[in-house]
C-alpha cells in the first residue's frame, strides 16, 4: 500500500517500527535461548563456542543441545501460530486453533498405539530399530489420517460450522479411544505417554530437525500462497464467493496447509497447546489489523518470540529442574492475552 | 505387577513437589522423616510400620502409608484365630492370624510371602502377567491364583468371591485409597503396605516381619531378616575397608528432553553409597524423582564412571534411540552400563521388582561388583547385566 | 435480446438441494435486465427473493434452467471472471474487527489483484473513488466495527462498487436503515445506474421506493416473475396479489392510485 493517503502511510510506518522492534525482540530471545539453559555457562564461553571454539562440553551443550532446541522453538512457535491464524479465519471463530479439527488427537492416537503397545505388527524391537523416528512416524500417520478425513468431509459439507463440529466430535472420539488404551496399559508406558503429551522441544536429532524445517517451510509457503484467500474469508463465505473466491479450493489449501504444519510439529514435539490460539490474537492486537499480508509476517516474529520465551522459562534458569513446555506456554501466554485484552478496551472484541 | 498405577497424579506430583521443594530451598521438609527415624532407630530400620505385642494380640500400625500422608495411620489388631477378640476394638480392625487367604496387589508382597513358604495362601494377584516366581506362575496356571485386575478396573466381584482374609494393597495417594473404599464397605480388609516408601534398603526388606506377624511365624521372619541384615552389614564393612576409590554413578534414562533423577535420599542412592560408589546426585533431597533438563544431566554425566538402570534399555542401541547425544558420554563409550534386567522371564516380568526388595544384600553385592571388579567377581551378578 | 442485454433468466428453477432432485421454490422463472437499469425485486416474504438474488450472484446453485450474463451461461464462467461481472451485497452482517473501511472496500478489488492481493495505483483509485461516491471519505481509516449500521452498509456498497462489475446484486440494501440513509442509498443506486450504466438488481420491501425509483420491477409471484415498468404493473393490478386475503379489507383502489402517483412523480 505505497500510494495510500496519509493515514495509511502513517500506519505503514507504524508497521515498519513494529516489525523492527519485534525482529530485535525475536533475535534477542533466540540469543538468550542459547545463553540461558539449565546448566550455567558463562556468556563469554558461549560466545567463544560460537565464534572461536571452546571446551568440548561447552560446544556440545551449545551446538547439540541449545541451538537445535532454539531453532525448534522458533519453528514450532511460527508454525503453530500460522496454523491457528488460518483456522481462526477459515472458521470465523476466535476459539479455533491448530488442534480444533482433531489433528493432535490423531497424532496422540498414533503415539498411543506405539507407546501403549497396542500395535500387533509393530513389536518393541521394530520400534527400537527405528529410534525416535517411530513416534514421529506414528504421530504423523495419526494426524494425517484425521486430516484426510476432515478434508474429505469439508469438501462434501457446505456449512463450515458443520465441519468444525464434526472436527470437535472426532477429536473427542479419538481421545476416548486413547483413554481406553491408557486405562489398559502398563505404568511405565503410561508415564512415557503422559510425558509425550506434555510436549518437548529438545529431543530432535539433526536429521529430524531438517525434516521439521523443510515441512515448516512447505506449510508456510502454502500459507503465504493462501494469503489473499484468507483475507477474502474475513468477509464470510458468501461475500468471499461473490468476490471470486473458489471456496472449495480455499478450504482444501488452508486445511492442508494448517494440518500439515500442526501435524508435523505435533509429531516431533508433542501437542503444544495454547500458542496456536493465543499468538494470532496477540499479533492482531499488536498490528491492529486483520490483513493477513501483515499478520503472517507478524506471526513469524511474535510466534517465535513467545515460544522462545516459553522455552527459556521452562528451563528454569538457575535451577536443576525443568518444566514441561506445554504448561509454560499456557501459564506464560494466558496472562499475556488477558493483559492485552484488558489494556485494549477499545479493541475488546478479539475477532 | 505394578507398584504405582495412577500415573497422572503421580507425574504431576513429581513436578509440583519438586517445585515446592526447590522453592523452600531443600531440606526443610525432611523433618517428618527425621522424627520418624528417630522413633524407630533402636528397634528397626523400617519406618512405616510398628508391631506391638501383648498377651492376647499384636497391634500393627502402618504409618502414613502413602506419600505426603499425615494422620492416615492404619491400625490392625492381629488376633490368633480361635481366641476371643479384644474388647473395645472395632471388629473391622481385627485380623485373625495366621491368614489363610490373601490377595496381593504388588509383586514385593508375593516375594515375602513366598520366602516364608506360604505361597498357598495367595489366592489373587494384580496383573498375573508380571509374575516371576515359577511356583506362583504354576499355581496361577493351575487356577489356584486368580488375576483380580488393577486399580480402577479391579474385578471387585472376583475379589468378593475369593472372600480373602486380607487384601495386601498399596496406595500412592489418598485419591487412590478411594478405589479400595468400596471393598472396605463390603467388609473386606484392605491393608496398605508402604514398603515402597522406605528409602533404606534394609528397611524395605524388614517388611518381611509384618508378614511374619500375619502368618504367625515371626521367628522365621526375624531370622530371615537377621541373615539379610548381617550379610548386608558384613558386605558393606568389607567394601568400606577394601576400597579407596568411589566411582561416580549415573542413574536412569531421559524421556524426550526431561530426565527424572532419583534424589540422593532414595533407596538406590543408598545402595550405591553402601556399595562404595558416589551417586552423582547424592546431595539432592526430595521425596520424589526430580525432572531435570537433559543438558544439565548431560554435563554432570560427563563425569560418570558407571551408568546404572538405564530405564528398560537392554542394549546400547536402545539408549541411542532414546537420544543419540547420550552416545558421546564417556561411560557409554567405555561400555560401563549395567541394568537390572538379568532376571526377566518369558512373560516380561522382572525379578528385580519381585524378589529384589527382599534381597538388598544381593543387590549390594551386584552393585559393588560392578563398581569394584577387583573386589567381587562380576561374573556372579544376580540381578544386573552389562548392556552391550 | 440485443447488445444492451446484460442478464436474462430462462426457465430458471431456484430452490434447495441439488439439480433436478432439489426442492424448487417456484415454477421456472423468466426475466431480463439491460445495461443501466435499476431493477427492484419485490414479492411477499418467503417467496424466494434472497434465493433468486443469491443464485444470480453465483453464491447458490440453481436447480435447472439458464442464467445468462453478458450472453454467456453463468456456469461457464470461471469464478474469478464472474466476480468481475457480478457483485453482491446482502443484509448479512460482516463481523470483523481490526479492519478499516479502506481495507473493507479494497476487498472489492479481489478479482482484479494478483495472488498476493497487492493494491496498485489503479486499485487504490477505484477504492477511494468508491468511498467518495458513498460519502464515507471521512471514515476511511475508521474501524468497520466502530461505525454505524448505515455507514457499514454504505461501506459494503462501496466495496461492491470498487469491484467494478457491470451487474450488482443487492439483497435488501436498505433494510435496517433509518429513513434518511435509506433514501441516500437509493439515490446513490439511481445515480450509479444512470451515470455509470451499472445494472443494479435490488430487493426491497418498500413498494414506494420500488415504484418511485426503479426503472423496472421484477414482481415475484407464486406463478413466476412478472417484469415491467412500475406503472404498467400497477395498472395491470398485479400488486394486489402481494397481499393475502386478510389484507383485502383496506381501500385497495386508493392505495393503487397512491402508488401510481408515486411511480410517475
Amino acid at each position: 500500500m505505497k500510494t495510500v493517503n496519509n493515514n495509511q502511510q502513517l500506519s505503514g510506518s507504524n508497521n515498519v517500527l513494529l516489525f523492527g522492534g519485534l525482529l530485535v525482540l525475536a533475535l534477542l530471545l533466540f540469543m538468550a535461548d542459547l545463553f540461558i539453559g539449565s546448566v550455567a555457562i558463562r556468556p563469554s564461553d558461549v560466545l567463544r563456542a560460537i565464534f572461536t571454539g571452546a571446551e568440548a562440553h561447552v560446544e556440545t551443550i551449545v551446538f547439540k543441545f541449545r541451538l537445535p532446541k532454539a531453532i525448534t522453538a522458533a519453528t514450532v512457535g511460527i508454525t503453530l501460530s500460522l496454523s491457528g491464524l488460518q483456522m481462526q479465519t477459515l472458521f470465523r471463530n476466535p476459539m479455533a486453533g491448530p488442534y480444533v479439527l482433531g489433528i493432535s488427537s490423531g497424532a496422540s492416537l498414533g503415539v498411543a498405539f506405539i507407546i501403549l503397545g497396542f500395535s500387533a505388527n509393530i513389536s518393541p524391537d521394530t520400534i527400537k530399530g527405528m529410534g525416535n523416528w517411530s513416534l514421529v512416524a506414528a504421530a504423523w500417520v495419526g494426524a494425517g489420517s484425521v486430516m484426510i478425513l476432515m478434508m474429505y468431509l469439508s469438501s462434501r459439507l457446505k456449512d463450515i460450522l458443520t465441519v468444525l463440529i464434526i472436527g470437535i466430535m472426532l477429536a473427542g472420539g479419538i481421545s476416548a479411544i486413547v483413554s481406553i488404551m491408557q486405562y489398559f496399559s502398563h505404568e511405565t508406558m503410561l508415564k512415557a505417554y503422559i510425558i509425550w503429551t506434555m510436549g518437548s522441544l529438545g529431543n530432535l536429532t539433526s536429521s529430524q530437525l531438517n525434516v521439521l524445517l523443510l515441512s515448516a517451510a512447505g506449510g508456510t509457503i502454502l500459507c503465504l500462497a493462501s494469503v489473499k484467500m484468507l483475507n477474502a474469508l474475513l468477509l464470510g463465505e458468501n461475500y468471499a464467493v461473490s468476490i471470486g473466491l473458489n471456496l472449495r479450493l480455499a478450504r482444501i489449501i488452508v486445511l492442508a496447509g494448517t494440518s500439515f504444519l500442526a501435524g508435523t510439529v505435533t509429531a516431533f514435539c508433542g501437542p503444544i497447546g495454547f500458542i496456536g490460539i493465543a499468538v494470532p490474537h496477540i499479533t492482531r492486537l499488536i498490528f491492529r489489523t486483520s490483513d493477513h499480508r501483515v499478520l503472517i509476517p507478524g506471526i513469524f516474529l511474535t510466534g517465535s518470540s513467545v515460544m522462545l520465551a516459553s522455552d527459556i522459562i521452562s528451563q528454569l534458569p538457575g535451577s536443576d529442574n525443568v518444566l514441561p513446555v506445554n504448561s509454560v506456554t499456557a501459564l506464560v501466554g494466558i496472562p499475556v492475552v488477558i493483559w492485552v485484552l484488558l489494556g485494549n478496551r477499545k479493541y475488546r472484541s478479539l475477532f | 505387577m505394578i507398584h504405582c498405577r495412577l500415573i497422572i497424579p503421580w507425574v504431576l506430583s513429581h513436578i509440583l513437589i519438586s517445585l515446592l521443594l526447590n522453592a523452600c530451598s531443600g531440606r526443610g521438609s525432611g523433618s517428618e522423616y527425621d522424627t520418624l527415624n528417630e522413633k524407630q532407630k533402636h528397634s528397626q530400620r523400617a519406618s512405616r510400620f510398628t508391631l506391638e505385642e501383648n498377651d492376647s494380640f499384636t497391634r500393627l500400625t502402618i504409618i502414613n502409608p502413602w506419600q505426603g500422608a499425615t494422620g492416615a495411620d492404619q491400625v490392625w489388631h492381629l488376633v490368633p484365630s480361635g481366641s476371643f477378640p479384644p474388647e473395645n476394638v472395632d471388629p473391622s480392625e481385627i485380623i485373625y492370624v495366621p491368614v489363610k487367604n490373601v490377595v496381593c496387589m504388588s509383586s514385593t508382597h508375593l516375594a515375602m510371602i513366598s520366602a516364608l513358604g506360604e505361597e498357598e495362601s495367595i489366592k489373587g494377584v494384580s496383573g498375573a502377567g508380571f509374575l516371576y516366581n515359577p511356583e506362583l506362575i504354576k499355581r496361577y496356571e493351575q487356577g489356584f491364583i486368580k488375576d483380580v485386575g488393577y486399580e480402577d478396573n479391579l474385578n471387585k466381584e472376583l475379589i468378593l468371591d475369593l472372600s480373602p482374609d486380607l487384601i495386601m494393597a498399596y496406595s500412592i495417594g489418598s485419591e487412590s485409597a478411594a478405589y479400595m473404599t468400596k471393598l472396605k464397605e463390603l467388609g473386606i480388609k484392605v491393608m496398605y503396605n508402604a514398603d515402597y516408601l522406605e528409602s533404606d534398603p534394609l528397611g524395605k526388606a524388614e517388611w518381611i516381619k509384618l508378614f511374619g506377624a500375619l502368618y504367625c511365624c515371626r521367628e522365621r521372619a526375624d531370622s530371615l531378616f537377621r541373615e539379610i541384615s548381617d550379610e548386608y552389614h558384613r558386605l558393606k564393612k568389607y567394601i568400606l575397608e577394601n576400597t579407596d576409590s568411589k566411582p561416580n554413578v549415573l542413574l536412569g534414562l531421559p524421556f524426550r528432553d526431561t530426565w527424572y533423577i532419583s534424589p540422593g535420599n532414595s533407596y538406590i542412592s543408598k545402595l550405591i553409597s553402601d556399595a562404595g560408589g558416589n551417586y552423582l546426585w547424592n546431595e539432592t533431597y526430595s521425596s520424589v524423582s526430580m525432572p531435570m533438563g537433559i543438558e544439565n544431566v548431560y554435563i554432570k554425566a560427563l563425569n560418570a564412571d558407571i551408568w546404572l538402570n538405564p530405564g528398560s534399555a537392554s542394549a546400547k542401541d536402545e539408549i541411542i534411540a532414546v537420544d543419540p547425544r547420550l552416545a558421546s558420554l564417556p561411560c557409554f563409550t567405555r561400555g560401563s552400563i549395567y541394568n537390572n534386567t538379568k532376571r526377566i522371564n518369558g512373560r516380561g516380568a522382572n525379578d528385580y521388582w519381585e524378589s529384589g526388595t527382599l534381597n538388598p544384600h544381593v543387590l549390594l553385592r551386584d552393585i559393588a561388583a560392578i563398581m569394584h571388579p577387583g573386589l567381587i567377581a562380576k561374573k556372579d551378578l544376580v540381578y544386573y547385566r552389562k548392556i552391550e | 435480446m440485443n447488445d444492451l442485454s446484460i442478464i436474462s433468466l430462462k426457465h430458471l428453477t431456484i430452490g434447495y438441494g441439488k439439480g433436478r432432485t432439489g426442492y424448487p421454490l417456484l415454477p421456472p422463472l423468466n426475466a431480463t435486465g439491460r445495461r443501466g437499469e435499476l431493477i427492484a425485486v419485490i414479492g411477499r416474504n418467503g417467496i424466494g427473493k434472497s434465493t433468486l438474488l443469491g443464485t444470480i450472484a453465483g453464491i447458490r446453485k440453481k436447480l435447472d434452467g439458464e442464467i445468462r450474463i453478458s450472453n454467456r451461461e453463468i456456469c461457464d464462467y470461471p469464478q474469478i471472471e464472474l466476480a468481475r461481472l457480478v457483485g453482491y451485497v446482502s443484509t448479512e452482517n460482516v463481523r470483523v474487527t481490526n479492519m478499516s473501511v479502506y481495507e473493507l472496500v479494497s476487498m472489492g478489488r479481489f478479482p482484479h489483484t494478483n495472488w498476493y492481493g497487492r493494491i496498485g495505483p489503479a486499485d487504490h483509485k477505484a477504492v477511494t473513488d468508491s468511498i467518495e461516491k458513498t460519502g464515507l471519505t471521512t471514515l476511511t481509516t475508521r474501524q468497520v466495527n466502530e461505525i454505524s449500521d448505515g455507514e457499514r452498509q454504505k461501506a459494503m456498497i462501496a466495496r461492491v462498487l470498487a469491484q467494478d462489475t457491470a451487474l450488482m446484486i443487492m439483497d435488501e440494501p436498505t433494510a435496517f436503515l433509518d429513513i434518511g440513509s435509506r433514501y441516500e442509498i437509493i439515490n446513490l443506486l439511481h445515480t450509479l445506474a444512470a451515470e455509470r450504466s451499472k445494472t443494479i438488481i435490488f430487493s426491497t420491501h418498500d413498494l414506494h421506493i420500488a415504484v418511485r425509483h426503479a426503472d423496472k420491477i421484477w414482481l415475484m409471484l407464486d406463478d413466476g416473475i412478472k417484469e415491467g415498468i412500475p406503472e404498467d404493473l400497477i395498472r395491470e393490478g398485479l400488486f394486489t396479489r402481494l397481499f393475502d386475503k386478510s389484507e383485502l379489507s383496506f381501500d385497495r383502489k386508493q392505495w393503487m392510485i397512491d402508488l401510481l402517483r408515486a411511480s410517475l412523480s
